[in-house]
């Protein structure tokens, strides 16, 4: 008994150490988040293994399993159109803007999820492999305004390991033609 | 001031009228008046003050500008309050015996017009109350809004008709169940005859019951629908006749534009205008506006010779220009016609020959027709027999926009030309975009719709009957040998196995033969727009099924433009490479105006709209904001003084803003002390036009100016 005592005092120690550290860090973060104005809400989602986000506040909706119907004699990253609740929406792949290939649409031209944004004129949306999370962080914006990716965030995920996703600019994205990405 | 504003006049007087009355009133009130009660009737004064500015009234302008400056006295409680309360009632009297004067001026204008001008005292009271009754009946609404609301009708009423289609199922049920009904008493009574167990009877029952409340529920349903079938089908009738706009909306300006035209030209014109009261839906009428006027440029430019040359060869010195609309069926027909030179095929010839495109069979027959390459030499975009660019006409984007706007709206266009005796310009377009006969039918996998009036001919696909001509298939269907294209790969689709059916679409001069797949039925459906983002030339718009399901209506004036596949490809790559540049570059300018009087906004668009700019327009600051966040403008034309949010906010914000803030702004102000500009340039406009003294000229210089240079040097 008197040996396990010493030992469990010192592993007790040791706990509540580590436990004020997270929390201490919990709070440096609060403070952190607090005092940078450029904090923003962004939806991450997967894109061929990677990740990249929109503010949310430039998005309408998110939707699932909706047929995009192919519209002819469109530009070639144009998938076609969609039906959402009786509004007509364009449908782009965002991996041929970025010059990344193509995005996986499955069979019957059904898609995976699609992001619906708002603010752009016309009802435009893309195709994303998947919708991951929607995250409070800090963009940092590129100086390269011409980018369709304006700038980085970092986001956590899982077990503590950081990632940074690029943030889409979606003006950019649907009408600046000119700006061809060749990452 | 350089523009017609007596189409403004009837509308400034009401308005100025109601203004006067909310002053009057307030004057009354003076004591119990707040601080924003003050800043309400200051902006009152000042926005008829700006009226009266825009449609040239500057008596009455001054006089609202003291009336604005007694306000301000009333406000600072400076002076007698009495006195100057009875100041202000003075002057509005006064605004208003002004106001009378120019009414009754207007109205004796009109008698003289209408009716013989010796019973204008006796037809001057009468006109003055049917005027008031009308008045009471127009009730203002936003465009935008009445535009939903018409669609969102349209949408119920295509809802609706669907629910019927649904209603045809339900009978057949109803049959059944009622066959299903007899089969069971049949039965029931071969079992009666021996012993029955209650389960069996009280089956019976419940079966009865259920039938009979069916039927119940049948007879209901039916008369429900037929009580709202007519209804419903009156409602169509009513938003597609609301959405039509005479076509004098947009011929009322032409006259202006060609004496514009013609004095700057040096040439005389008469105008010879009819058909202006046939009605086509408003969207339209609005985009073919441009169109005409393009036309009407090139036929005083091109068409029409100077005063001296027609002279020499013995024609009138004044020459003519006719546009002229007819009502066809369900088409419109609008005809551009001069009398001028006619196309000059040596010029043409020459030119295509300096661009170093060699064409033989540029040829114009006897009765005005032009061949086929010819018609697309002139109609293919960069071409222009002018030497010189000038800013009338001969920048080479004329015929080619044209073209392309009156496909766009599902038209078709045609050119006949007589040497020495003119050019006539022949539009054909469809009254309404917002119902449609489609045939629909199946190309590969892929569900789309065609309007009917293009369908000449529908066969079986008889391979035997294909003829290769230099390579090119054709296929002989009624002893004529048209040209053969496989739809689905016109359309860029996966090739179909199964072609069963061959379409014969066009017109009689111009028949091509298509391969599709299935037929499917044949229906009218509801058009609704696509986005525009999409840039298609293949799609007009799309209808949505009751599952859900879209069907792309193709616009066939467009696919029948195709000559053979190769040229296909090659073509629709071109048009590609140049509408990424046509996007950012060279669409139409959009401007947005803001200003809280009704008038400035409406005279303001005119004249934008005429001068080939698109044009939309906000009440106030806030509003502005809204739609710069919704939509892309090219130049902002905005007042101060606004209700909400002013001008110099709006301005401020704007230029605070990461997306917006290179956009030009363009302060239009009755404001004019030197303070009041330096303000204006210091929130960041880039340029102060005084409501006072600008006209048409200086407006559409300056923002030519800002499109173009990003900075104008015009100092007011």
């Amino acid at each position: 008994m008197g040996d396990i005592r010493p030992d469990f005092e010192e592993k007790r120690q040791e706990i509540l150490k580590a436990c004020k550290k997270v929390h201490e860090k919990e709070q440096e973060e609060v403070v952190e988040t607090i005092g940078k104005e450029n904090v923003q809400l962004v939806l991450c989602f997967r894109l061929n293994e990677q990740l990249y986000g929109v503010e949310i506040e430039q998005i309408r909706e998110i939707a699932k399993n909706v047929e995009i119907y192919p519209v002819p004699g469109t530009k070639e990253f144009v998938l076609g159109v969609i039906n959402i609740r009786g509004e007509i929406c364009a449908v782009i792949d965002p991996l041929m803007r970025l010059g990344k290939g193509r995005v996986q649409i499955g069979n019957n031209n059904m898609s995976k999820e699609l992001i619906v944004f708002k603010n752009l004129g016309d009802s435009l949306a893309i195709v994303v492999d998947e919708v991951t999370d929607l995250i409070e962080t800090q963009i940092s914006l590129d100086t390269n305004t011409s980018s369709i990716i304006k700038g980085k965030a970092k986001t956590l995920e899982g077990n503590d390991k950081e990632k940074i996703i690029g943030i889409l600019d979606p003006e950019k994205l649907f009408f600046d033609f000119e700006t061809q990405e060749d990452i | 001031m350089g523009f017609n504003t007596t189409k403004f006049i009837e509308s400034f007087l009401s308005v100025a009228k109601d203004r006067l009355v909310k002053l009057e009133k307030a004057a009354l009130e003076g004591d119990s008046l707040s601080k924003e009660d003050f800043e309400g009737l200051m902006r009152e004064a000042h926005t008829l003050k700006g009226e009266a500015r825009m449609v040239g009234f500057k008596d009455i302008s001054d006089m609202s500008h003291q009336l604005e400056d007694f306000f301000l006295e009333l406000q600072q409680g400076t002076g007698d309050k009495t006195s100057i309360i009875d100041k202000i009632l003075e002057h509005i009297q006064n605004i208003r015996t002004k106001l009378e004067k120019i009414e009754n001026k207007t109205q004796g204008e009109k008698n003289l017009q209408g009716e013989n001008s010796s019973q204008k005292e006796k037809a001057k009271p009468k006109r003055v109350i049917k005027r008031k009754d009308t008045k009471d009946k127009i009730l203002r609404v936003r465009s935008e809004r009445f535009k939903k609301i018409t669609d969102l009708s349209i949408e119920t009423v295509c809802a609706f008709k669907q629910i019927e289609q649904t209603g045809l199922l339900f009978r057949r049920l109803c049959s059944k169940l009622s066959e299903i009904r007899i089969e069971w008493d049949q039965t029931y009574i071969q079992f009666s005859k021996g012993n029955i167990s209650t389960d069996l009877n009280e089956f019976h029952k419940k079966l009865h019951q259920f039938c009979d409340l069916v039927t119940k529920l049948r007879s209901r349903y039916d008369s429900a629908l037929s009580l709202a079938a007519p209804t419903v089908n009156n409602l169509l009738v009513e938003c597609l006749e609301a959405r039509m706009r005479p076509l004098s909306r947009i011929f009322d300006a032409y006259p202006a534009e060609v004496h514009r035209i013609a004095a700057r030209l040096g040439k005389k014109v008469n105008l010879h205008i009819s058909g202006g009261e046939i009605e086509l839906d408003r969207d339209i009428v609005e985009a073919i506006n441009e169109p005409l006027i393009h036309l009407v440029r090139n036929a005083i430019d091109h068409g029409i010779e100077s005063p001296e040359q027609r002279e020499i060869k013995g024609k009138d010195y004044t020459g003519n220009l006719w546009i002229k609309a007819k009502r066809q069926g369900q088409k419109v027909i609008i005809e551009v016609e001069d009398d001028g030179r006619g196309i000059d095929i040596a010029k043409v010839r020459n030119k295509a020959l300096r661009k170093g495109i060699i064409l033989d069979k540029l040829i114009i027959e006897q009765d005005g027709h032009l061949s086929e390459s010819l018609k697309k030499l002139l109609f293919s975009s960069g071409f222009s027999t002018k030497d010189e660019i000038s800013d009338i006409s001969g920048r080479g984007v004329g015929m080619d926009t044209v073209k392309e706007a009156i496909y766009k709206l599902n038209g078709a266009i045609d050119i006949f030309s007589y040497k020495d005796r003119g050019t006539k310009v022949v539009l054909e377009l469809p009254i309404s975009l917002a119902l449609m006969q489609v045939l629909i039918i199946r190309v590969s996998d892929h569900i789309f719709s065609l309007p009917t009036h293009w369908i000449k001919d529908i066969v079986f696909f008889d391979s035997s009957k294909v003829l290769e001509h230099e390579g090119i298939p054709k296929i002989l269907i009624n002893n004529e040998s048209l040209y053969l294209f496989d739809l689905s790969k016109i359309l860029n689709l996966t090739p179909s196995k199964n072609k069963t059916f061959v379409l014969v679409l066009g017109h009689e001069r111009h028949k091509k033969a298509f391969l599709i797949d299935e037929l499917i039925t044949q229906t009218e459906v509801i058009l609704k727009p696509i986005p525009s983002y999409l840039e298609t030339d293949f799609v007009m718009g799309s209808n949505i099924f009751e599952n859900g399901q879209i069907s792309l209506v193709l616009n066939v004036s467009n696919i029948l433009r195709i000559d053979t596949l190769e040229s296909l490809t090659k073509t629709s790559k071109l048009n590609k490479k140049n509408k990424y540049i046509k996007h950012s570059k060279y669409s139409k300018p959009k401007i947005l105006i803001v200003d809280d009087a009704l008038i400035t906004r409406s005279l303001l668009k005119n004249i934008l709209i005429s001068a080939g700019y698109e044009v939309n327009s906000a009440t106030n600051g806030m509003e502005a904001l809204e739609q710069l966040g919704r939509d892309r403008f090219d130049i902002v034309l905005t007042d101060l003084e606004m209700p909400i949010m002013d001008g110099y906010e709006l301005t401020k914000k704007i230029r605070s803003n990461e997306r917006l803030k290179n956009i030009p702004i363009i302060i239009l102000s009755s404001h004019e002390t030197q303070d009041d500009i330096k303000k204006g340039f210091a929130v960041g406009a880039d340029e102060y036009l005084q409501k006072g003294n600008f006209t048409q000229q200086t407006l559409i210089e300056v923002i030519e100016q800002l499109l173009h240079h990003g900075t104008s040097n015009y100092i007011v």
